[in-house]
């Protein structure tokens, strides 16, 4: 072969092995990014932060009316126990108001969302910034051929086929967004883990300032697009608050003070619900729901949406 | 602009060549130099355009005092101008590399508390500095030619070799930039540039990314480091190192090769090194190369007895040590290496036992490896950290293993232990031809080069920071 054959064939070859990739990719399109998403289904199988953050440009806005938001204590409620409303939920397992707000403004851009839910707890605004580059716009291109890519697909086959379904369990997240990593946690040391915790005593709750502004910038952004605003104080294991009790309510009042009449806040910390959450059970660990724990918010939250909602709606 | 980046690979290196040929084509040669060398600056400048001037003024003092010293018959006028224009040099880099070190030490020796100044270091600054200061004193000692300032803007600023090496030589660059023959289009060279800048690419952006996700969170928390953890870790910043380097320096010979420019080679296989000496033999080659011309050399090399030699060898690694960076950690790794040398040449003079090439090539990674962690760790304390766990003296169970969180990076990392002990670039390059498994191993190396580079794994290489 001579050198100028070689080099046609090396062009040839590479266009078209990238060609084959790139359309393979495209067509399968497990983000959602490249073809109409009405009525499409799309499961998360690795890295939820690249997944959730791609799916943030066109499925979630063409598919959903309202997400929630959050670390990782929301990130395993499942939106579909709320039958009445389509709802995504956007949490990500350790994420910052910063990272979150790259995936609402994604949303909120691109599709007509009522509504955001809020998880508040200390965790979202202990830090700013991003904390991994898995958010990254660039993910947008990889998901044309990425070694992320690559990942999820061998994630999808691993998991649907059970391959290893102790570290991989087949129901991962959910078409809605639920991270059910409760399959993988251990269980049965809720209340080891909370007394504990609660044996630690009063511990300092930082709050970050810049992640204080950006979440108050996010709430604005909400605000201005006529956003509906439902915020919540996930619920701690009462024993866990209890010896928190000064430097928990402290936070709860500046996060107070970020919204306005309009919005709607829960305290489901508050005393009234004591007795539930004082119920080990409700929890896998110090802070993390269990099914029980999953449901009373959810009802919580289905309460909320009803009475906002439903008239509106049966009004139309 | 990173040579791993989309808008390198797609835009300026295709459309910097497209014009470079179509130019000589229709036999606008100078046009085609001035093109080269104005994206050779446009590639510079993408970083931070801020420095451009520096390496322009740099580049025209040099050339000028260049002339002024290639001049013959202005006696110890000469020697005057050669230490200026060293000293110039020199300021320069201190002034952008060491300002804070010798402020920092000013503060602690004098117990004062003089303010940081936090000057950004300009990219290539160490390299193109070196490569002046050598035209320097050959123009002084008359080796060099009546360059003109085109090709000797092109010498320092061709954008292959520009940020971070390798310290090119004009002796070698400048016959390649006047060379008609070199102004014609050539296939061949087109494909082995392409083979061989994808083979550093490969290099960098699959294996010393991947093992730059270990080595980066072992010396995060050194203090935590299992006995394994710490072996891990040293052992993938050795891996890192040596992929990221070799694979920049690769992508820069292939680049190059594709404008019919052969640049040195720069490394060669280095860990396989039987001792020392062999290290520094296949370890930045070019740099080396500067160090035993410019500096023991001059210094009087092993011409004047042997306790001067051992003080040239340890000065010229001191030296050598402080170039790669502003701290005493690099010094005290220039003084690991020159210690080493000397302890070489003592045993190879007077010791009547030779070690087996097995063990030679052990105990050399080995003390490379010891020697990296002082490279790469940024307070003395966490090289003692890492040192002591992996001499078992660390906290936690030794053979627990933290730092590796991504598994999937496992099989990356093993095929580029196994790949250190093949054949390298430069000899894949030599036994190149124009045959299907050389077509398929091209195709292969560009399918899986930019399926990595279009993936969130990019840092940038170690060397820009040197």
């Amino acid at each position: 072969m001579t050198a100028k054959k070689f080099i046609i064939r090396v062009g040839i070859f590479s266009t078209l092995l990238i060609a084959v990739i790139v359309g393979i990719n495209y067509s399968l399109d497990i983000y959602g990014l490249f073809r109409d998403t009405k009525g499409r289904h799309l499961n998360i199988y690795a890295d939820e932060r690249t997944s959730k953050y791609l799916l943030s440009f066109n499925y979630i806005p063409e598919n959903f009316e309202g997400i929630i938001i959050g670390p990782s204590l929301s990130a395993n409620l499942n939106p579909k126990y709320i039958e009445e409303f389509k709802i995504y939920n956007a949490s990500i397992m350790g994420a910052n108001i910063s990272e979150l707000s790259y995936l609402v403004r994604n949303i909120v851009e691109n599709g007509d969302l009522k509504f955001v839910i809020i998880c508040l707890d200390p965790y979202l605004t202990k830090d700013h910034g991003r904390k991994t580059a898995m958010i990254d716009p660039k993910e947008y291109y990889g998901a044309l051929g990425s070694t992320s890519l690559l990942k999820a697909y061998i994630l999808k086959y691993i998991r649907e086929w059970e391959l290893l379904p102790e570290e991989y369990p087949k129901e991962y997240i959910n078409d809605y967004g639920f991270n059910n990593f409760n399959l993988v946690l251990d269980k049965g040391k809720a209340r080891e883990m909370i007394e504990e915790e609660a044996a630690k005593g009063e511990e300092e709750i930082y709050i970050d300032p810049l992640a204080l502004q950006e979440l108050k910038e996010t709430l604005r952004y909400l605000r201005e697009n006529d956003i509906k605003i439902i915020a919540y104080f996930s619920p701690l294991p009462y024993q866990v608050l209890s010896a928190n009790k000064d430097n928990y309510r402290e936070y709860q009042e500046v996060m107070a003070s970020l919204l306005t009449p309009r919005d709607i806040l829960l305290d489901l910390n508050d005393e009234e619900y004591q007795e539930i959450t004082s119920d080990y059970e409700l929890f896998i660990d110090h802070g993390h729901l269990s099914e029980k724990g999953q449901v009373f918010v959810l009802n919580k939250l289905r309460n909320v949406l009803r009475e906002e909602f439903l008239p509106e709606r049966q009004q139309k | 602009m990173l040579f791993n980046s989309a808008e390198f690979i797609f835009c300026f290196l295709p459309l910097t060549l497209a014009v470079y040929f179509i130019l000589n084509r229709a036999k606008q040669l100078k046009a085609a130099k001035i093109w080269l060398f104005l994206a050779s600056l446009f590639f510079y400048s993408w970083w931070n355009p801020v420095y451009l001037p520096i390496i322009l003024l740099s580049m025209v003092f040099n050339f000028f005092v260049g002339k002024q010293l290639s001049k013959k018959g202005t006696g110890r006028n000469r020697k005057g101008i050669l230490i200026a224009g060293i000293v110039a040099n020199v300021l320069l880099l201190v002034f952008f590399k060491y300002t804070d070190f010798l402020i920092q030490n000013f503060n602690a020796l004098t117990s004062s508390s003089l303010s940081l100044l936090h000057i950004v270091l300009p990219l290539g600054i160490s390299f193109f500095t070196f490569q002046q200061i050598a035209y320097l004193v050959d123009s002084y000692h008359g080796h060099t030619a009546d360059y003109r300032f085109l090709n000797y803007g092109l010498f320092v600023s061709f954008f292959p070799q520009l940020i971070a090496g390798p310290i090119v030589h004009h002796s070698e660059m400048m016959p390649q930039f006047y060379s008609e023959e070199n102004m014609h289009f050539r296939y061949d060279n087109l494909s082995k540039g392409i083979f061989m800048f994808f083979m550093g690419l490969c290099k960098k952006v699959i294996l010393a990314d991947s093992f730059a996700l270990f080595a980066n969170y072992g010396y995060s928390s050194p203090e935590q480091l299992s006995f394994l953890d710490s072996w891990i870790t040293s052992i993938s910043y050795a891996c890192q190192l040596y992929y990221d380097f070799s694979g920049y320096t690769d992508m820069a010979i292939g680049a190059a090769l594709m404008f019919n420019i052969q640049i040195p080679q720069n490394f060669n296989s280095p860990y396989h090194a039987k001792d020392i000496q062999d290290f520094w033999r296949r370890w930045h080659i070019t740099l080396s190369r500067f160090l035993r011309d410019y500096i023991y050399i001059p210094l009087g090399g092993s011409r004047s007895g042997e306790y001067k030699t051992l003080r040239n060898l340890m000065i010229t690694f001191l030296i050598g040590g402080l170039w790669h960076g502003a701290g005493w950690t690099f010094i005290f790794w220039g003084f690991l290496h020159g210690f080493a040398l000397i302890v070489h040449r003592l045993w190879t003079k007077y010791s009547p036992y030779r070690m087996g090439n097995f063990l030679g090539v052990f105990i050399t990674f080995n003390f490379v490896n010891i020697a990296w962690v002082f490279f790469r760790a940024e307070e003395w304390s966490d090289a003692i950290n890492i040192l002591q766990a992996m001499f078992g003296f660390g906290e936690g169970e030794p053979f627990s293993i933290s730092i590796i969180t991504d598994v999937y990076v496992i099989p990356i990392a093993l095929i580029g232990i196994v790949l250190l002990f093949m054949k390298n670039t430069h000899q894949r390059l030599k036994e190149f031809a124009f045959d299907t498994k050389h077509l398929a191993l091209t195709v292969s190396l560009i399918i899986l080069g930019l399926l990595f580079v279009n993936s969130i794994t990019a840092n940038d290489f170690l060397y820009f920071d040197f």
